[in-house]
């Protein structure tokens, strides 16, 4: 049976959010950055383990936090994924209080981290950067190169599929 | 345009009608912005409709989105919608209101907006990357500065001892030359420290009541002691309606103007020099003070621009002046400014600084008495922690030669509190750069020790170096006295007999 479900991205603006969306659809990359107004959205289905799982991806406008976000582009969704720019410390100062915020108003909701853009940075420095400030991210990805974006995906296919 | 025309292509082809079953099957559509066939299902003209499988659980709501972007193969459209959920009875509906040159317009006024934040968040971190490496540098800077001082004070205070030996007269021409050699990379030194204190920002200002002429008096003697082998002409002028009782720091005063005159004869040394000093402002608490340092051509050379060394000296350039930016730095600090002007035959320095006027204090203004030295009778016993030799060596000789003190050695923490519990000294001098123990950990004992004797011996603290937390922390744990080398006999003798209450 097809499962589909609803992924939101949130995050704040420049982070690469639509980016990482069209290395997932379209397995395309373009180094300009072009805001998104509103709410971009794609689909796009894979397959694991023989069983088919459809994702709604609703790619939101930037936003520094997520209760700025308006709450009908909210409706529905299944997981979160929260996108945070590796080379711009900017966009994961608040990380652990907005992660907070939808454990705490969508317990039910799946959630994945993500570092983006990390081709432009030290690994190894960003790590000891983040273990320094407490910060749990689940997924260093290059919508770039592609490297780990699939991944995020598969993850949340995983968890979909074994509910 | 007929107003129906205007309707119809302002209002009505702008927005879309659909009616759908509970299962997203569309029953009705005007088609205004896409073809929508009656019979399909919603969800497979865009993803964003698979959202009403969600939404249509629920009877009788109706939801707003805003900035919906729908991409077709042939057009996008950015739009707001009003979902109405229907019930068992009524068809539910989507209206579509196609919005997209609105949103265009702010989609670019928004593109601009996080283009200029993203822009300037990269280049504030290269800033305060810069300035970081920056700080780094001068702190590395300053402790090589720091460790370059020891040695070149010994050697300052070992060259002063020999002055007192009968040395033939090529042998004094030698010396003579060595010492000012020796003063001259101490000086750079001293300047070396102070710019990355400055550029650090631990440059210390001490504000205090001085008497005006004696400053005037150092500046003289300053620069005939240090440019008197030079073939030139220092001539210093003043308005003698300059209050006399000023409050501000003379030190540094006394370093901005012997910088200045550095500069000048490094860059032309046959140069003569007139320092005159003007009001620029008076108040009956206030005056601002024009230092104009004159320099004349005695011979031909080239000189820089004024513009260019406007430029090197007010600017951050590879090329500054050593001396010039000590100088800028200290000016600064002391809230005045600096400005370089010359004309074919003349160059100009003009500073600026503020001072209070102390009217009150003025006639309690502590006055440096000339040195005498003492004939000590009794021998006193003297304490010495250091743990480097050539200190040691010079302090022993300059005390020998002055006779009158016994003198022990340590520079380890349980042998000095042995020396010191079983000797009763009558003075300890102490290096507080010593490495091979707690020099603050040690007087601090001494000061807390049962035995009165002990607990009162005078302390006299050397160091390589002035900082305002080291003066604090001496003057915390009851320091007698605070030398800071390279220091002259006449210096130490002073502190000594101070010490020891013998004045």
């Amino acid at each position: 049976m097809n499962k589909s479900k609803k992924i939101v991205l949130v995050g704040h603006f420049g982070v690469g959010k639509s980016s990482l969306i069209r290395r997932f659809v379209s397995n395309s990359f373009s180094n300009d950055y072009k805001v998104t107004i509103g709410v971009q959205i794609l689909k796009r289905e894979i397959e694991i383990d023989q069983k088919k799982i459809t994702f709604i991806i609703w790619d939101i406008e930037g936003k520094e936090a997520l209760q700025e976000i308006r709450p009908s582009y909210l409706l529905g969704t299944s997981a979160f994924i929260y996108v945070v720019d590796a080379t711009r410390n900017a966009t994961y100062l608040d990380f652990n209080n907005e992660i907070d915020y939808i454990k705490n108003n969508f317990p039910n909701i799946g959630l994945v981290s993500v570092a983006n853009k990390s081709d432009l940075i030290n690994e190894k420095d960003f790590r000891a950067e983040i273990a320094k400030q407490n910060l749990v991210i689940d997924f260093f990805t290059s919508a770039k190169s592609g490297e780990n974006v699939d991944a995020i995906f598969e993850k949340l296919a995983i968890n979909f599929l074994n509910e | 345009m007929k107003e129906s025309e205007i309707i119809q292509k302002y209002l009505l082809d702008k927005i879309q009608t659909i009616s759908l079953d509970k299962n997203g099957i569309i029953t009705a559509s005007n088609n205004s912005l896409f073809e929508s066939t009656v019979g399909k299902d919603i969800k497979d003209y865009h993803p964003f409709f698979e959202l009403t499988s969600y939404l249509f659980l629920k009877d009788n709501d109706e939801i707003t989105f805003h900035t919906i972007t729908l991409d077709f193969t042939r057009k996008t459209i950015v739009s707001d919608m009003i979902i109405s959920t229907g019930n068992k009875i009524d068809n539910g509906s989507i209206i579509i209101f196609d919005y997209s040159e609105h949103y265009t317009s702010v989609q670019e006024v928004t593109q601009q907006k996080n283009e200029m934040f993203i822009k300037n968040f990269f280049s504030s971190q290269k800033i305060l990357k810069a300035e970081e490496e920056r700080i780094l540098k001068n702190k590395i800077l300053a402790n090589i500065t720091n460790d370059l001082k020891t040695p070149i004070s010994s050697v300052k205070a070992l060259l002063d001892l020999f002055n007192n030996n009968s040395l033939t007269f090529e042998q004094k021409g030698l010396l003579k030359s060595i010492q000012t050699s020796t003063n001259q990379v101490n000086r750079i030194i001293d300047d070396v420290l102070e710019l990355t204190k400055s550029d650090i920002g631990i440059l210390n200002i001490e504000m205090a009541t001085f008497d005006f002429e004696d400053l005037i008096k150092h500046i003289e003697k300053q620069a005939q002691g240090e440019f008197l082998d030079l073939d030139s002409v220092i001539q210093i002028t003043k308005s003698p309606r300059i209050p006399r009782h000023l409050v501000g720091d003379s030190n540094r005063i006394l370093q901005i103007i012997t910088n200045l005159l550095r500069f000048i004869f490094l860059s032309s040394p046959n140069e003569n020099v007139h320092l005159n000093i003007e009001i620029d402002n008076l108040s009956p608490k206030k005056v601002g003070l024009n230092f104009t340092l004159k320099y004349f051509e005695k011979q031909t050379h080239e000189l820089a621009s004024a513009e260019q060394l406007n430029k090197n000296v007010l600017s951050n350039s590879k090329q500054n002046n050593l001396h010039l930016e000590l100088a800028k730095n200290i000016i600064i600090l002391l809230n005045g400014n600096i400005k370089l002007q010359n004309s074919q035959k003349e160059s100009y320095i003009k500073i600026f600084l503020p001072f209070e006027i102390d009217v009150l204090k003025s006639k309690d203004i502590a006055r440096k008495q000339a040195f005498h030295k003492i004939e000590i009778v009794k021998n006193y016993t003297v304490l010495l922690i250091d743990d480097i030799e050539l200190n040691q060596l010079i302090l022993m000789k300059l005390l020998l030669n002055h006779a009158g003190f016994y003198i022990d050695i340590s520079y380890q923490m349980e042998n000095s509190e042995t020396l010191i519990s079983k000797n009763n000294y009558d003075l300890i001098f102490i290096n507080l750069q010593t490495k091979t123990l707690d020099s603050f950990e040690l007087i601090s004992n001494i000061r807390n020790n049962n035995n009165k004797t002990i607990k009162k011996t005078p302390i006299i603290a050397l160091s390589s170096f002035e900082t305002e937390i080291e003066k604090q922390a001496c003057k915390k744990i009851k320091i007698n006295s605070y030398l800071i080398k390279p220091f002259t006999a006449e210096e130490l003798y002073s502190n000594i007999y101070n010490a020891l209450k013998l004045v």
